[in-house]
């Protein structure tokens, strides 16, 4: 075993100090902005985590666009959406669909429906703690 | 400095309400909208206690929006027409008092905070009367038809609200050089559904739960009156019902604070008009539309003119979950040219 937490574990601890042992003896604004980067935190290891997820939902996203690199094919994306050449396209829809629910996974897992927990690798009795 | 600001304050208040004797006993931020923008006060006229809200003009160019001078003549109006507004006493056209131009209103009691309306239920009084009452209030605004020679600064009505608006989003869009194809698809698909509207009136165009205030009782005064114009009031029901503005309580579609049926029965009773519940669901997915590309310029300027602000960043994350909403609502099967309806 590596002796080493990982990044996404030190984060963890430190963010759990702060909402235990930080966040109860501070009133008023600064209770708040203690709130405010508690979320952020949560937030970065979330993103952290879903890294793969992300980009293979970005990645089918964008492959549906012609282009010699990513900012190129979503620029082409959307103005083939804009152009009509898209509408009603049902794979266009499932991979919006995927590539919004991962980043709402990191976001705000708590407004994901079950199958989009499913897609963002949460069980289904997963405790979003993404309050405050 | 204060002091100076206080005294002319004062000197202008006099000559607006026609006080013998004015003091200024506090200026401090309100707590309902913007701080930058609203400012509490608390005078002393003649020997009585008054609390009043100044609300200055702000540079608003990134976001659009009415000025304090056109924002307090709409004010005017929906007072006049028996709407619950925070009542507008006087403007004051001179920059030099506060610094910029301001309206002067009387101060409202109560709490505005989306999240706290939504979840503290000792404010409101009964929410199903709530839920109704807002109805009413909404179906009192539109009474309102155009013209009105004091709202001439609006711009003029169009026959197809729905389609002005999306070209309006799509500008932003193009001025702000972004590509989000969830957004793109979610215009694509407005635009394929566009709604006829078949009345124009006053709208609200923000009407949603954090822009109206609440004491223990009900609803003290709707609020935030900076992008009213002409347009189609079953737009404002959209945006009052739409899920993004449900603080998290979607089992209550009335903007998180009643049922749906109770919002329209207020609704219906105050205006003798049917609501059509499809236009309304209509409206609901552009009021998301609206909030993705209100965050996108709110991160704009952001990014332009603040100092890095934690609350602004988190703010921007916001559009994962408008967007997440937008697509589940736009599924193929409820694109008009598909099915031909």
């Amino acid at each position: 075993m590596d002796p080493e937490i990982s990044g996404v574990e030190l984060l963890d601890i430190a963010q759990q100090a702060l909402s235990n042992d930080i966040v109860q003896l501070l009133e008023g604004d600064p209770h708040y902005m203690a709130l405010l980067i508690g979320r952020a935190m949560r937030m970065v290891a979330r993103e952290y985590a879903q890294q793969e997820r992300s980009q293979a939902a970005r990645g089918a996203l964008l492959a549906l666009a012609d282009g010699t690199d990513d900012d190129d094919r979503m620029r082409a994306l959307c103005r083939d959406l804009r152009d009509g050449r898209h509408d009603a396209d049902p794979q266009l829809h499932t991979a919006l669909w995927a590539d919004t629910a991962i980043r709402t996974s990191i976001t705000r897992p708590s407004l994901l429906a079950r199958t989009e927990r499913r897609l963002a690798g949460l069980s289904e009795d997963h405790q979003s703690d993404d309050a405050g | 400095m204060q002091n100076e600001m206080l005294s002319r304050l004062s000197e202008w208040l006099a000559g607006a309400i026609g006080g013998a004797s004015v003091k200024i006993v506090k200026l401090q931020p309100s707590q309902h909208g913007s701080t930058e923008r609203n400012r509490s006060v608390l005078a002393e006229i003649d020997g009585t206690s008054r609390s009043f809200i100044v609300r200055k003009s702000v540079p608003t160019a990134p976001f659009g929006g009415h000025t304090a001078a056109e924002e307090f003549a709409l004010l005017q109006v929906a007072h006049e027409r028996g709407v619950m507004v925070p009542r507008p006493i006087a403007f004051c056209d001179d920059p030099n008092v506060l610094g910029s131009h301001f309206a002067l209103l009387e101060n409202i009691a109560g709490a505005s905070s989306g999240p706290r309306v939504v979840r503290d239920v000792s404010l409101g009084g009964d929410r199903s009367t709530l839920a109704q009452r807002l109805g009413r209030e909404l179906a009192k605004m539109h009474h309102t038809r155009p013209p009105v020679p004091r709202l001439s600064f609006l711009d003029a009505p169009t026959s197809s609200p729905a389609v002005t608006e999306i070209e309006r989003m799509r500008s932003i869009v193009d001025r702000l050089t972004i590509h989000r194809p969830a957004l793109e698809w979610g215009l694509r698909w407005a635009e394929i559904n566009s709604v006829n509207s078949e009345r124009i009136t006053l709208v609200h165009s923000d009407f949603h739960t954090g822009n109206y205030a609440l004491d223990a009782r009900g609803l003290t005064a709707v609020l935030e009156w900076h992008f009213a114009g002409w347009g189609d009031p079953l737009s404002d029901l959209g945006s009052f019902c739409a899920e993004c503005w449900r603080f998290g309580r979607n089992d209550l579609e009335a903007g998180g604070i009643g049922e749906r049926s109770e919002f329209y029965d207020g609704y219906e009773r105050e205006s003798r008009a049917k609501i059509d519940d499809t236009a309304v669901r209509y409206w609901e997915v552009v009021a998301h539309l609206r909030r993705a590309v209100r965050a996108l310029q709110m991160d704009a300027q952001h990014r332009l003119d603040r100092e890095p602000s934690l609350a602004f960043a988190l703010n921007s994350r916001v559009l994962a979950e408008i967007e997440l909403a937008i697509v589940r609502a736009t599924a193929p099967v409820t694109w008009r040219t598909v099915h031909g309806s």
